[in-house]
């Protein structure tokens, strides 16, 4: 850009300088409303350290997802993400925040709120942060435990879910085979009541024995399907027992949330709002600046005069008054 | 300039208002020193300071053009200890003025007057000064395309170091390039802020027949403060 260009936007400004920074005046004013307005916030924030496997996955049955070449940090942050979109995990988060949503209103405006209110940030390869952001310190505390309890449980619910369904096969199973006993029982107990035991000396014929004998087998084939059904489940609840310890290993929380006492955050956030408005306002007064320039087609610098003339600047002669 | 004498009652003190517009006779140091910053650049290119007869003009009326005509008068005939006479050639101009102009230019070229008689005095002896005088819209461009004139600026020039033409605007009408022609360069006024380098730029290609020594940037105010603009400025 020649420099009698710059000179000519100069001289431009300086001419009404009082009305090209009207714009960045209101533009700043508008910004410190916003930033008192939006009012202070807090972040609290709980970090976990992710591992690939456990000790104790190495020992069981119990196999950590496959993360590939994925640092874990990166992996769990990614899968937070994509978790902070479902209306699913909100929920999860909002019921352990005891938040409600509003009667009236908009119900969406709060998920997004609460969407918009939590970050991640990793930093290794081991450690997420996880950080909520409030009006109150209460707020921000309480939010930050619910996500990270939510998002623990989470995991721990999506690795549970062979040993869950076979609870849930068993649990009915067991109940059966319970009255199965209970039924094959009581057929022996009234069939002895039916036939009682021959007086001494006297033997019980042979039909009886062997109708005896069966109906013992029948119990005993009953009571042998109970105790399998429930050493079953006794194992889906130690799979379960192990899985949720060893995703709780897995991601450690290292670091609980704890309940902020400044607002240091919001100074940040509210200095950046500030700014930015400012920075518009800067634009806005350039670009008026520029227009005018472009629009005033007088010579107004003696350095312009040679390059768009063609021709020698014999002399500058000041503003005379009387 | 032994034939031109001051008269009684006409020479030796003008007023401000000979020729019904401004006349600067006081010393103004801003505005001299400009001018000198031009004759010292002028002195610098050739051994002729400032050519024997210069034109002043203009694209639009109201850039300063007798101002400056005047401030330089004043200025070589008291710098440069040079006689100088100012010929207001500037008919179109008058018009603006209170009551009847002073007998001038226009008086001589239809031989009513001489030019002894038409020549004012000035407060500087070696400052004379020819007005317009008075000339109906008619009679204007027969005076400026008279062979007359250019005899009576030969004249002029046989008796004084320099002849400085005070001109009309180009754009107020066609005849100021006659009166142009008569000069052996021209200098270009150009009010600060007013005159698009445009509406220069179109005056200058008229005026292609006559040099053009270059333009003067009149009545320049800048607003962008000194350390600004130098910084700017590289």
């Amino acid at each position: 850009m020649s420099s009698y260009v710059i000179l000519r936007l100069a001289e431009t400004f300086f001419r009404r300088w009082w009305l090209f920074t009207v714009p960045v005046v209101l533009l700043t004013g508008l910004g410190l409303h916003v930033a008192r307005a939006s009012g202070a916030t807090y972040e609290s924030t709980g970090t976990l350290y992710m591992e690939r496997e456990t000790f104790l996955s190495t020992l069981t049955s119990v196999r950590g997802e496959d993360i590939g070449w994925a640092t874990p940090a990166s992996y769990y942050d990614g899968q937070f993400n994509s978790l902070l979109g479902t209306e699913t995990f909100i929920s999860s988060v909002m019921s352990r925040a005891d938040l409600r949503l509003p009667r009236h209103g908009s119900g969406q405006a709060l998920v997004r709120a609460i969407r918009e209110s939590i970050s991640t940030r990793t930093s290794g390869n081991n450690l997420l942060h996880i950080t909520a952001v409030g009006k109150t310190p209460e707020e921000a505390h309480t939010l930050a435990e619910a996500v990270v309890e939510s998002f623990v449980q989470w995991q721990i619910d999506a690795e549970l879910t062979a040993s869950a369904a076979a609870q849930t096969v068993l649990d009915p199973l067991i109940d059966t085979y319970q009255d199965q006993v209970i039924d094959a029982r009581r057929e022996l107990d009234r069939y002895l009541e039916q036939n009682p035991e021959p007086f001494i000396g006297q033997v019980r014929p042979l039909a009886q024995q062997v109708h005896i004998d069966r109906l013992n087998d029948d119990i005993s084939e009953a009571e042998s399907r109970l105790a399998d059904a429930r050493s079953k489940r006794a194992e889906a609840d130690l799979a379960t027992a192990q899985t949720e310890l060893d995703v709780r290993q897995r991601l450690r929380l290292i670091d609980a949330p704890t309940q902020p006492v400044t607002a240091e955050a919001a100074m940040r956030t509210a200095a950046l709002t500030v700014a930015g408005f400012a920075l518009v306002g800067i634009v806005l007064s350039l670009s008026a600046v520029v227009a005018c320039t472009a629009a005033d087609r007088s010579l107004r610098v003696p350095a312009e005069v040679e390059p768009r003339l063609g021709t020698e600047l014999l002399a500058v002669v000041p503003e005379f008054t009387r | 300039m032994p034939m031109v004498r001051p008269r009684p009652g006409r020479g030796g003190k003008p007023t401000d208002d000979v020729t019904g517009t401004s006349c600067p006779w006081q010393p103004l140091p801003a505005v001299d020193e400009a001018l000198r910053q031009m004759i010292g650049r002028w002195t610098l290119r050739s051994k002729e300071a400032v050519p024997a007869r210069l034109g002043f003009t203009s694209a639009l009326r109201g850039e300063g053009v007798s101002f400056l005509s005047r401030s330089l008068a004043r200025v070589v005939a008291h710098d440069l200890d040079a006689s100088v006479c100012l010929v207001d050639c500037n008919w179109w101009g008058a018009d603006s003025g209170d009551g009847a102009p002073p007998a001038g230019l226009a008086d001589v070229l239809r031989a009513s007057i001489s030019l002894d008689e038409a020549v004012l005095a000035t407060e500087h002896p070696k400052l004379w000064l020819l007005p317009a005088g008075p000339a109906t819209e008619g009679e204007r461009p027969a005076l400026a395309h008279s062979a007359r004139l250019s005899e009576l600026l030969d004249e002029l020039n046989a008796q004084v170091d320099h002849v400085l033409l005070d001109l009309p605007a180009l754009a107020a009408t066609g005849d100021a390039l006659a009166l142009a022609a008569s000069s052996h360069g021209c200098v270009f006024v150009v009010r600060q802020g007013v005159t698009t380098a445009g509406q220069v730029a179109t005056s200058m290609q008229e005026l292609r027949n006559v040099p053009v020594m270059g333009v003067v940037l009149n009545r320049t105010r800048s607003r962008t403060p000194g350390f600004v603009a130098r910084r700017l400025a590289g």
